[in-house]
């Protein structure tokens, strides 16, 4: 049996250094690319739990917070966990949308936040095949007209195929481990799949460090992917 | 004593055969000491106990109408137990299922054999609509062992219901252990008896274990749970 509890900083404690880590994190993602901006952004990680989730939520409240129209897309359809974050039923979603041709817009849920939602109803059987389809790559395509910014929570890159594939229809990646977690191993070998399949990758973020030992550090730390590699 | 978790709607369920038995186990309830019985046929897919509300409510004032005719001193309300599955949700918003009487209560079992739902997942989805669920009898699941779980479905909004005849040591030793180690821990809401045409109920004999073992207010607390009768 698995618990997990999942914190939106921003909206919860607004004021906190935490808070402040995604605030830049969202900056960072804005000065990533000035020319082209970053409308659809797909978080991931190496492992499960390693915070992917997460900051989705977190980052998605700061857009919320400056008054952009934003919705979080639950593409973890093996273990979706956006309706935990939110506190939703996940009785109806994407399900709907893939099988029964539902329109999308009955299936989106109008947060209080000011967040969208999109939650993955019921069990499809096999993900990989449905997120590559134009069915839903339309769908995106045409969410992109409506929302200001779109979040995309997919599954991780070790243990499945679906981040991969969603990373070919987004405009950036935001790749996540969790620090004295994730493996380094791991973490490097997730990246290096997602550089193969021609992610772009917009950066990392450090998530799970306890503000209150590491002095200087703030509580979820940015890095800069092509810094990175200098 | 207040019962929650009663088969004792007749003709749906394995509870019972015909009124007359339904009559003869509401008079060993009232013997017991109990005042107010909700009646919680199963609502159960691979059993096939199927019954909706439209047809336990006319069974149920059939039912009433012989405990008037009796003068016999019980007030009873309609329920359901809800072997919980992904349309659990839809089930109770259609109205094949409901509520214990008037309150947003729902009584709600999982496999006795093995973790074939989610459990927290369950939790979520009925809290998140209002709901407040009740686990019945989390000591019968071999799965439901560990003392931290409790707490953990507690937290998150879930209500308690073990057996009366595992406090009476019907489930054996090392259960009975167990459930007054629940207690101990306050992480038990309510005692029911679960009866059948097969079960008695012995909700006295379990009401005494619990005065014994901690004290009157103790027990008055688990068999006279009024908050399901707002």
């Amino acid at each position: 049996m698995e618990f997990f509890e999942y914190r939106n900083v921003v909206i919860e404690f607004p004021n906190s250094p935490e808070s402040e880590a995604y605030r830049k994190l969202e900056l960072n993602v804005r000065m990533s690319n000035l020319d082209l901006p970053c409308k659809v952004i797909q978080t991931t990680s190496a492992t499960p739990q390693d915070g992917k989730t997460t900051t989705a939520i977190n980052l998605a409240a700061v857009y919320a917070e400056k008054g952009k129209k934003v919705i979080i897309l639950d593409f973890d359809l093996r273990r979706p966990k956006i309706q935990r974050a939110f506190h939703k039923s996940n009785d109806v979603g994407f399900f709907d949308f893939v099988v029964d041709d539902k329109d999308i817009h009955d299936l989106i849920i109008h947060d209080g936040s000011g967040i969208d939602l999109l939650l993955t109803g019921n069990r499809l059987s096999y993900p990989h095949i449905v997120l590559q389809s134009q069915k839903v790559i339309n769908m995106v395509n045409e969410l992109r007209k409506e929302y200001d910014y779109i979040v995309i929570d997919t599954p991780p890159v070790l243990s499945v195929t679906d981040a991969l594939i969603v990373s070919k229809y987004v405009d950036g990646v935001i790749y996540v481990a969790a620090y004295n977690q994730t493996r380094k191993d791991n973490a490097k070998a997730g990246l290096e799949q997602l550089q193969a399949n021609g992610a772009q990758i917009i950066g990392g973020v450090l998530a799970n460090i306890d503000v209150r030992k590491s002095s200087g550090l703030y509580g979820y730390y940015y890095s800069n992917y092509s810094n990175e590699e200098d | 004593m207040i019962d929650i978790h009663t088969h004792l709607l007749p003709f749906v369920d394995d509870g019972s055969p015909n009124i007359e038995t339904s009559i003869e186990l509401i008079k060993d309830e009232i013997k017991q000491g109990v005042t107010d019985i909700f009646v919680t046929p199963h609502y159960f897919k691979h059993r096939g106990y199927l019954s909706p509300v439209v047809e336990n409510v006319k069974i149920f004032y059939k039912l009433l109408e012989e405990v008037n005719n009796q003068n016999l001193e019980v007030n009873l309300y309609l329920g359901t137990e809800i072997y919980y599955n992904r349309h659990t949700v839809r089930d109770l918003e259609a109205g094949l299922t409901k509520t214990l009487g008037d309150s947003s209560y729902v009584l709600i079992e999982f496999s006795l054999y093995e973790e074939d739902e989610d459990i927290p997942e369950a939790i979520n989805n009925l809290t998140a609509k209002g709901y407040i669920p009740i686990i019945a009898h989390p000591e019968r699941y071999p799965y439901l062992i560990d003392i931290k779980y409790y707490t953990y479905l507690r937290r998150m909004g879930a209500k308690i219901q073990i057996n009366a005849s595992a406090l009476i040591g019907d489930y054996g030793r090392k259960i009975k252990k167990f459930v007054l180690k629940l207690i101990k821990n306050n992480l038990v809401d309510f005692v029911a008896s679960d009866i059948h045409d097969f079960r008695m109920s012995n909700l006295k004999k379990a009401y005494e274990v619990v005065e014994s073992s901690f004290s009157k207010v103790k027990a008055e607390e688990l068999f006279n749970n009024k908050t399901v009768l707002n």
